[in-house]
């Protein structure tokens, strides 16, 4: 048994630990070409930033964004970095896509401290035990819920390249229109256009 | 109430101009006025009134700040808005405005398209010249507005004149930055700013009328009550209508009596601020915010925290006297009553009468003590009775072989176990585990030294399972342990079975590509080499194409957050069946 003052010590440990999860805002879909500098110098836009640490990717298909957590300085700071971040779209390191702030959870941390008090228990369910069977049939379930996240996961990345393929095209298009206007217009061509059908038109630029 | 609009100079039968104050300067036609009448209510310079604005179901409150008549005999009054809490709700953040609470609307910039989602009709809320309103349709009644801002300018109200006040306000919202801001600039909209604070009237023997049209309603007057002043002036603390204490008694001493056993509540809304340090500590000895937490504890006070907050009561000597930390501190002790804002100004509204240099901190720390008490975290302690005695070591966190050759390199590490089959995934962990605790369990259960990682969590992971890479010695003893685990159940607390599988990606990589961006747009916007990895983060303005493509990506997101939180709900359930559990397991890593 933990002494009263282990424990102590680890509620406090505990305890700062909370508050600084509290601090944290966790931001993902960011793309993994962003540094840490980069990351640290967009956000701290909002205040100072005390830490950025990557969550790394160890079961996630390869193409799945970056998730990373920004210790703010304050709770207040980080809740307002949220907010501004999902009322506005806020980009980091390239654009159109932006990035997605939520609330900290303890468990997105790998350095977190332990719960005080907790006693790591366990036993070995004999077969003959009724709960075996139940609980065989809940390791099937978990088995297949991690096959659900993953299909869901996977079907999301899908729809995310559509979404981008689909904006490549639309601003392409608008590029090349914009590129010929300015084409036009600066060849005087627009003018020449303008005068005959009696229409206004601006002066060639540059 | 809607009157037939006149603007071609008829004489209208209810409205008569007042005493003329100035004729135009460009256009001698043009006639300013002091006052007019109108429905047999007399409305001066720099009153407020009620105005019906077609299209909108509540009435918009604003100053008359400049009344003429033009040459076409057009009655034209000149309005500065004041927005309702709910106009600026999203700009609001924390700040948490009162029943009765307005906003001087300031700033010199229409931009409509910044504030669509603001108000219904933006234009109207704007301050540029043509932001005039035709009288005869939209004035309803005059309107009781009274300022409570601690600017140098500003005369507070009376005890009387709050009172009848309707309205109060105390802080002005910026149109162009959309920020809330106690500050007021030397002049709003041309017009000197000390015109929209209160009026000192003390030679006029001519009373403003306030109440004339304005029927005073009876719980708005003893909100008014809790106010608290200080002699000079000043407010010192605001109180939400819904706490209900009575400072009466309190009005108009200068020297606040030691202690104030009028903290009853508890339920506090409390606010950061960069100053605050961390709640956990109690023991900094110099520091000055947490010397001002430990003399409240110290005061006879029975609300005030059980629990932890006594352990941390004990340990600290109480503090020596000091004289004039000691009047404030009892001015903070009343204030914990309320609720209370700092402000990174450094000027609370709680403006004290001794420390010039009151930090909004130490207000604030006081405050935050009451709910440390509230949280406990319940000691884990389930024994599963009816099975047989449940084997309950308490896992050593400083032993352990990987603890001097730290993961340093976990990724290296994971590579070479999974091309030696060393790995093993652990599935249905309880979420708040932490790697060392894996390690411990598989040391006792499964007799075997590891080296586990609990994956972190994330927005797209099960919230009830967690989940752990574990690597073994030999490959040998990570097929004993599957299939252990598969064949027979290693049941964790909580009636958790613990599933070993080998279900991982073969290769760790890097994550190469990234969709989503748009180089062309790169490009042609920013200029900046794409390896550079562009370091201008923003957030995009809605006049600008990229924002059109942010938002339906944004779109996307809350879609399938949408879809995670039905799925995980489903699973929950299914879960829920097996074990016949009424109430979802409620367990939050």
């Amino acid at each position: 048994m933990a002494n009263p003052e282990e424990e102590e010590g680890e509620e406090e440990k505990y305890e700062s630990f909370l508050s600084r999860v509290r601090r944290t805002v966790y931001v993902d879909e960011l793309t993994p070409h962003a540094s840490k500098s980069v990351v640290e110098s967009a956000f701290s836009q909002f205040g100072t930033v005390k830490e950025v640490i990557f969550l790394p990717n160890y079961l996630g298909p390869k193409e799945l964004p970056t998730g990373v957590l920004i210790e703010m300085e304050s709770e207040q700071k980080a809740k307002a970095v949220i907010e501004t971040v999902s009322q506005f779209p806020f980009m980091v390191a390239g654009m159109p896509r932006p990035v997605r702030a939520s609330a900290a959870r303890p468990a997105m941390f790998s350095d977190r401290p332990k719960k005080p008090g907790r006693r790591i228990q366990f036993r070995w369910v004999d077969p003959s035990d009724d709960e075996f069977d139940k609980a065989q049939r809940v390791k099937r379930l978990v088995r297949k819920h991690t096959a659900e996240a993953a299909f869901m996961i996977k079907k999301q990345l899908e729809e995310a390249e559509e979404l981008a393929k689909q904006q490549s095209e639309t601003v392409t298009t608008h590029h090349k229109k914009f590129e010929m206007i300015d084409k036009l217009t600066y060849d005087g061509v627009a003018q020449e256009l303008a005068g005959r059908y009696n229409m206004k038109c601006g002066p060639p630029h540059r | 109430m809607l009157q037939p609009k006149s603007n071609r100079g008829e004489e209208h039968p209810d409205f008569k101009w007042g005493d003329k104050k100035a004729v135009g300067r460009t256009d001698k036609s043009v006639s300013f006025y002091e006052s007019f009448t109108f429905e047999d209510i007399e409305y001066r310079l720099f009153d407020c009134a009620y105005f019906q604005i077609h299209g909108q179901c509540e009435t918009s409150i604003g100053k008359l700040i400049r009344m003429y008549e033009t040459s076409s005999g057009e009655k034209k009054v000149k309005v500065l808005w004041f927005f309702r809490p709910m106009d600026i709700r999203s700009y609001l953040r924390d700040y948490v405005p009162q029943w009765d609470e307005l906003f001087l609307a300031c700033g010199d910039d229409p931009g409509v398209y910044n504030i669509n989602d603001v108000v219904r009709v933006s234009y109207l809320f704007f301050l540029i010249d043509d932001d005039m309103v035709t009288l005869y349709d939209t004035i309803l009644g005059k309107c009781s507005v009274v300022c409570l801002s601690d600017d140098r300018r500003n005369p507070l109200p009376t005890r009387r004149e709050l009172r009848i006040a309707r309205y109060v306000f105390s802080r002005t919202f910026d149109t162009k930055r959309k920020i809330i801001s106690e500050d007021f600039a030397d002049a709003i909209a041309g017009i000197r700013v000390e015109k929209f604070f209160n009026q000192r009237i003390d030679k006029d023997p001519l009373k403003r009328p306030y109440s004339s049209a304005d029927p005073v309603k009876s719980f708005r007057s003893e909100s008014r009550l809790e106010k608290n002043y200080d002699r000079d002036g000043k407010l010192t603390c605001r109180t939400s209508p819904v706490k209900k204490e009575v400072w009466a008694d309190r009005v108009h001493v200068k020297k606040y009596p030691p202690i104030n056993t009028d903290i009853t509540s508890r339920g506090l809304k409390t606010k950061t601020t960069p100053l605050g340090s961390p709640l956990g500590s109690g023991s900094s000895g110099d520091h000055k915010p947490s010397k001002r937490r430990k003399l409240v504890l110290n005061t006879p006070d029975s609300d005030c925290c059980p629990g932890p907050g006594e352990k941390k009561v004990t340990k600290n000597p109480p503090l020596v006297d000091k004289a004039p930390s000691q009047t404030s501190v009892s001015a903070d002790i009343t204030a914990r009553g309320l609720h209370t804002k700092t402000t990174p100004l450094g000027r609370s509204p709680l403006g004290s009468v001794s420390s010039s240099d009151h930090k909004p901190s130490k207000r604030r720390n006081l405050v935050l003590n009451t709910p440390d008490s509230d949280y406990c975290p319940e000691p884990g302690e389930k024994k599963l009775t009816k099975n047989p005695p449940i084997v309950d070591k308490a896992p050593s966190q400083t032993i352990g072989r990987s603890s001097w050759y730290k993961r340093l390199n976990f990724e290296e590490e994971l590579k070479r176990a999974i091309e030696t089959e060393r790995l093993v995934l652990f599935e249905n962990l309880e979420p708040s585990y932490t790697s060392m605790e894996v390690e411990n369990l598989c040391r006792q259960a499964l007799k075997e030294r590891v080296d586990a990682k609990m994956i972190p969590a994330s927005l797209v992971s099960n919230p009830h399972i967690g989940r752990a890479l574990v690597i073994f010695y030999t490959k040998k003893a990570a097929d004993n342990a599957i299939s252990r685990l598969t064949r027979e159940c290693l049941m964790l607390d909580d009636q958790r079975p613990l599933v070993g599988s080998r279900d991982f990606p073969k290769e760790v990589g890097e994550c190469g590509s990234f969709t989503g961006h748009q180089r062309l747009v790169d490009r042609a916007l920013m200029s900046i080499s794409k390896r550079k990895a562009v370091s201008t983060a923003h957030c995009t303005q809605p006049n600008h194409i990229v924002h059109e493509l942010a938002v339906e990506w944004k779109a996307l997101h809350a879609k399938s957050e949408g879809k995670w939180k039905w799925l995980l709900e489903e699973q929950a359930k299914e879960i829920n069946i097996i074990f016949k559990r009424k109430n979802p397991k409620n367990v939050r890593g």
